[in-house]
């Protein structure tokens, strides 16, 4: 039989285009987290273009743009996934809506697999369909963030050139999309083939109040509250090592939100219960019906409150776990640089971002520029040299972040804030690196090449295959590890990016700095900049950095107001006997809109609490469980770093919480519209009897 | 006295797909205050029509109706939802009750949408239960109810408001004997007792008969009005009219 011929297709297809807002909503979630996951392939490409001539400063930009990517593709599929919920919940609620209709299905001949086929084509049809929008808003939601990087970065921080999606990005984003929508419709779809034939002798009957049960509740509440005692009675980052610190946070986060996902229902329950009477009593029947309509259709409210919820952790838990890698993880050892009153010297400008050497050719001082330096620093501190090297076995973040190529005997002398030793000594480093090639890498990395301390590695180099020695594990400098490697090693030749001057104890500074500055005024595309400076710099630039991945999770909650839109438009479906003989007594039209909308406020607002302890979870899950292990932090009091964290990612949470309410009432216009707009009555009493 | 609800030359047309059929075909129709009037004919005679359109649940596509002295099609839409909620009740067949309201609370549905406060109506609602004979299941969600019980509880709601018209769309069409024959003397007792204005739609010969007039509808239109006040045998009459119009 050809494809085009099976019935099931063609009633797909036919369900499709006559439910369009249902899907279309779907659809529309869908497609947010695939357009974001392009959109960060387009950011980072655009970042990557402008830096087309320059071979040297791509490749170092590669790591930091590769970082940026893929936070926003984590964004993507976070986002996918909390669409996830919505595609679900809508497939749940239509099918049981067309309980009556599978049964006739049933009763006339179809099989529970051709039932399958017809409701896996529906999603199908609702993935393609979001795909399709997502693939082509992607690149649009690409130059709007990076319209806000411009606006939020000092400017020439960043630079620009118009950027389209790769192959690669696409393919994963349609693959997540359409991944996505089978998987959420799989459970309604095998619920659909279950049906029984009987089902289409009985009338389908709007639910009326459910009892959550209880237990549920009780159990999720104990989850959350046990989880919280046992984190703060024994952080488990004190103790964890690479790589079980990440995953043991993923773990513990993964029980989180099932805990979440157990209390939602029971908590919907609890809120319809006790906003009732006060409610009645502001609103009389108005208020009476918004309380109840959330302790009815269990699933559906449950599952919308958890897709705001979603919507609202990814924004706080994004906030947390941004504020505390810059915070807690990235600042501690740019503070201790920070304070050694030191000037970095570059050929270009350091604190002009990205316009300071995107024309350059090569970012290496040359030898005259070094003398210089040495000559000004004579006697009156040290000069510390520094190479750049792309290293993907020594990268820290992805494959592509750089690594610092020393010598010996200067990172030994440069101090802690330069490397500070977890396992090994300076010592026992040096004798190493004495030998031949010896690395100072941080504790993920020694996780993921399984060495310790006078190991044997290789790593990749720029002519190939590199023997080298883990002469020391532990925190790091900006997270670069240290290669010390010989001449004849073809790694630390040539001239170095960067020169660090450290001043000699009891030096006039400001003497210092005088000398340096003028040196710098003789030599054109030299550049002396203070560390303080630039260490302020990059503050700068963390700080920003939460909040442009808050301004991309917001996506999140449009996608989880998309949710609420879908679920209400359903209810109302079902209602709509309700609604007709809620008109016929005498309610205006006001008065559905006030049911409808404030129904979607309460199930906004819950889902929004929910989101609050959501993201506060993430953020103390990822303070007190994976905590500073991986960056050698071990000195670290994880509470406080997570009460650190979690001040500023609360604090947008709560604004996000704020407007819940409103976000959810705007979302219930559409469906409180829908039903307003039938002029006739009748249609709606008589509902029931079709 | 004047008409509580006056029709004239009601016609009443659908547009289904391409096709426009006509629902109503010029229907002129009077009721008195406390009159019970009931309509009869076939499927698709336009019964139900012609009540949603009294009531103010449909808009005649000609034609106007007067009722409580008010014409329907110069009243807003909010307006005319009040003159709905305030004089008139209605009892529909299927579907009457919020399932989520208690029967106190679906009976107190019109005067919680009005404002009013729990203690004003407490009393009201009640007598009313009492009146239907449901004072004890007060607390009782529909779900809890029968459907004979159910269908009293939607009669308190029609009546809580002392509404001038009572319109009722196949009030026993869903009952067995007993609960029909006492949802009969329900509405009979308002007309009789409170001189409420009473108008059923039934297919059932003994529905009509406790009523003081029937109206026979046909393809839209009204073919015949039996008065049956005073009339002993009054199945028999109906039974021997709808034989000879053919119902």
């Amino acid at each position: 039989m050809r494809l085009a011929n099976r019935i099931e297709l063609r009633l797909a297809w036919r369900e499709f285009i006559g439910a369009k807002l249902l899907w279309a909503l779907s659809a529309s979630a869908v497609a947010l987290g695939v357009a974001v996951i392009v959109a960060s392939d387009v950011t980072r490409g655009a970042v990557l273009n402008a830096m087309r001539e320059s071979p040297d400063v791509r490749t170092l930009m590669g790591g930091l743009t590769d970082q940026l990517g893929s936070n926003l593709t984590s964004l993507g599929i976070g986002i996918s996934l909390a669409s996830g919920f919505i595609v679900f919940n809508a497939f749940g609620m239509s099918f049981a809506r067309r309980r009556r209709r599978f049964a006739t299905l049933r009763t006339v001949g179809m099989t529970g697999g051709q039932v399958l086929l017809l409701t896996l084509s529906e999603a199908m049809l609702t993935g393609l369909f979001g795909v399709a929008l997502g693939l082509a808003g992607g690149p649009w939601i690409g130059r709007l963030t990076i319209a806000a990087l411009k606006a939020v970065t000092p400017q020439g921080m960043f630079l620009f050139e118009a950027g389209l999606p790769s192959a690669g990005a696409l393919g994963m984003a349609g693959l997540v999309g359409l991944g996505v929508a089978l998987a959420s419709a799989l459970i309604p779809a095998v619920a659909a083939t279950q049906v029984s034939p009987l089902a289409a002798r009985r009338p389908t009957e709007a639910a009326g109040l459910e009892h959550s049960p209880a237990w549920r509740g009780w159990v999720g509440l104990a989850g959350l509250g046990l989880i919280l005692v046992y984190l703060w009675l024994a952080p488990p980052a004190a103790w964890l090592k690479p790589p079980w610190d990440a995953r043991l946070a993923g773990l513990f986060g993964l029980v989180w939100f099932g805990c979440l996902g157990l209390l939602a229902p029971s908590a919907s329950w609890l809120l319809g219960r006790a906003v009732r009477a006060p409610l009645g009593r502001v609103g009389g029947a108005t208020g009476l019906l918004l309380a109840d309509n959330l302790r009815r259709g269990r699933r559906r409210v449950a599952l919308t409150v958890l897709s705001m919820a979603a919507g609202i952790s990814l924004v706080v838990g994004v906030m947390g776990f941004t504020r505390f890698a810059t915070e807690s993880l990235m600042v501690p050892k740019l503070r201790e640089a920070m304070r050694l009153g030191a000037w970095v010297v570059a050929a270009f400008d350091p604190l002009a971002g990205m316009t300071g050497y995107v024309d350059t050719e090569s970012l290496r001082l040359d030898q005259q520029a070094i003398t210089d330096v040495q000559q000004a620093m004579e006697g009156r501190g040290e000069v510390l040299e520094f190479g750049y090297l792309t290293v993907p076995e020594l990268s820290f973040f992805g494959s592509s972040y750089f690594s610092f190529v020393m010598r010996a005997e200067q990172a030994a002398t440069a101090g802690e804030w330069l490397f500070s030793f977890n396992q090994g000594n300076w010592e026992t480093a040096l004798q190493i690196m004495q030998r031949g090639c010896g690395v100072l890498i941080m504790p993920n990395i020694a996780a993921r090449l399984g060495a310790v301390v006078g190991d044997p590695i290789a790593f990749t180099g720029p002519r190939g295959p590199v023997p080298c020695t883990v002469a020391g594990i532990g925190a790091a400098f900006v997270a670069a590890s240290i290669i010390v490697a010989p001449e004849e090693s073809g790694l630390g030749a040539g001239d170095p990016f960067a020169l660090l001057l450290k001043p000699g104890p009891g030096q006039d500074r400001g003497v210092l700095e005088r000398d340096l500055m003028q040196l710098a005024q003789r030599r054109p595309g030299l550049s002396i900049v203070s560390m303080e400076a630039m260490g302020r710099a990059q503050q700068d630039i963390l700080s920003q950095v939460p909040v442009v991945l808050d301004a991309m999770a917001v996506l999140a909650v449009i996608a989880a107001s998309l949710g609420v839109v879908n679920t209400l438009t359903t209810g109302v479906v079902e209602r709509r006997p309700e609604f007709g003989l809620l008109r016929a007594v005498g309610a205006t039209r006001r008065q559905i809109l006030t049911v409808v909308t404030g129904e979607a406020a309460l199930i906004a607002s819950l889902g929004g609490a929910l989101g609050l302890i959501g993201g506060a979870g993430i953020t103390i899950i990822i303070a007190t469980v994976y905590g500073g292990a991986s960056w050698g932090l071990t000195e670290m009091d994880h509470w406080r770093e997570a009460a650190n964290a979690l001040g500023p990612a609360l604090t947008i949470g709560l604004v996000g919480w704020a407007a819940t309410p409103l976000i959810g009432a705007l979302s219930g216009l559409l469906p409180a519209q829908s039903i307003l707009r039938r002029r006739r009555l009748v249609e709606e009493l008589l509902a029931e009897r079709h | 006295m004047d008409d509580v609800i006056q029709a004239k030359g009601l016609v009443k047309r659908y547009q289904i797909g391409e096709v426009e059929v006509a629902a109503l075909r010029g229907v002129d129709f009077a009721v008195a205050p406390g009159e019970f009037v009931a309509i009869m004919g076939p499927s698709g005679s336009g019964k139900s029509t012609l009540l949603h359109l009294l009531g103010g649940l449909d808009d005649a596509s000609e034609g106007e109706i007067t009722l409580a002295g008010r014409r329907l099609a110069l009243l807003k839409a909010d307006e005319l939802t009040l003159l709905r909620r305030r004089q008139v009740g209605f009892v529909f067949q299927f579907f009457n009750l919020l399932p989520t309201l208690t029967a106190a609370e679906n009976v107190a549905l019109p005067l919680l949408l009005e404002g009013a406060r729990h203690t004003e109506y407490q009393g009201r609602i009640g007598e009313l239960l009492a009146l239907v004979g449901l004072a004890d299941r007060a607390d009782h969600r529909p779900d809890q109810l029968s459907g004979g019980e159910q269908q009293r509880v939607a009669l308190a709601r029609a009546l809580v408001t002392g509404p001038a018209v009572i319109l009722a769309d196949e009030p026993t069409g869903n009952l067995d004997r007993r609960a029909g024959t006492e949802m009969l003397t329900l509405l009979r007792n308002a007309s009789d007792e409170r001189r409420q204005t009473i108008v059923i739609v039934t297919h059932d010969p003994f529905a009509a008969s406790r009523a003081d007039r029937v109206v026979f509808l046909k393809d839209g239109r009204l073919v015949h009005q039996l008065p049956l006040g005073g009339v002993p045998n009054r199945i028999e009459v109906l039974a021997g009219a709808m034989a000879e119009l053919e119902l």
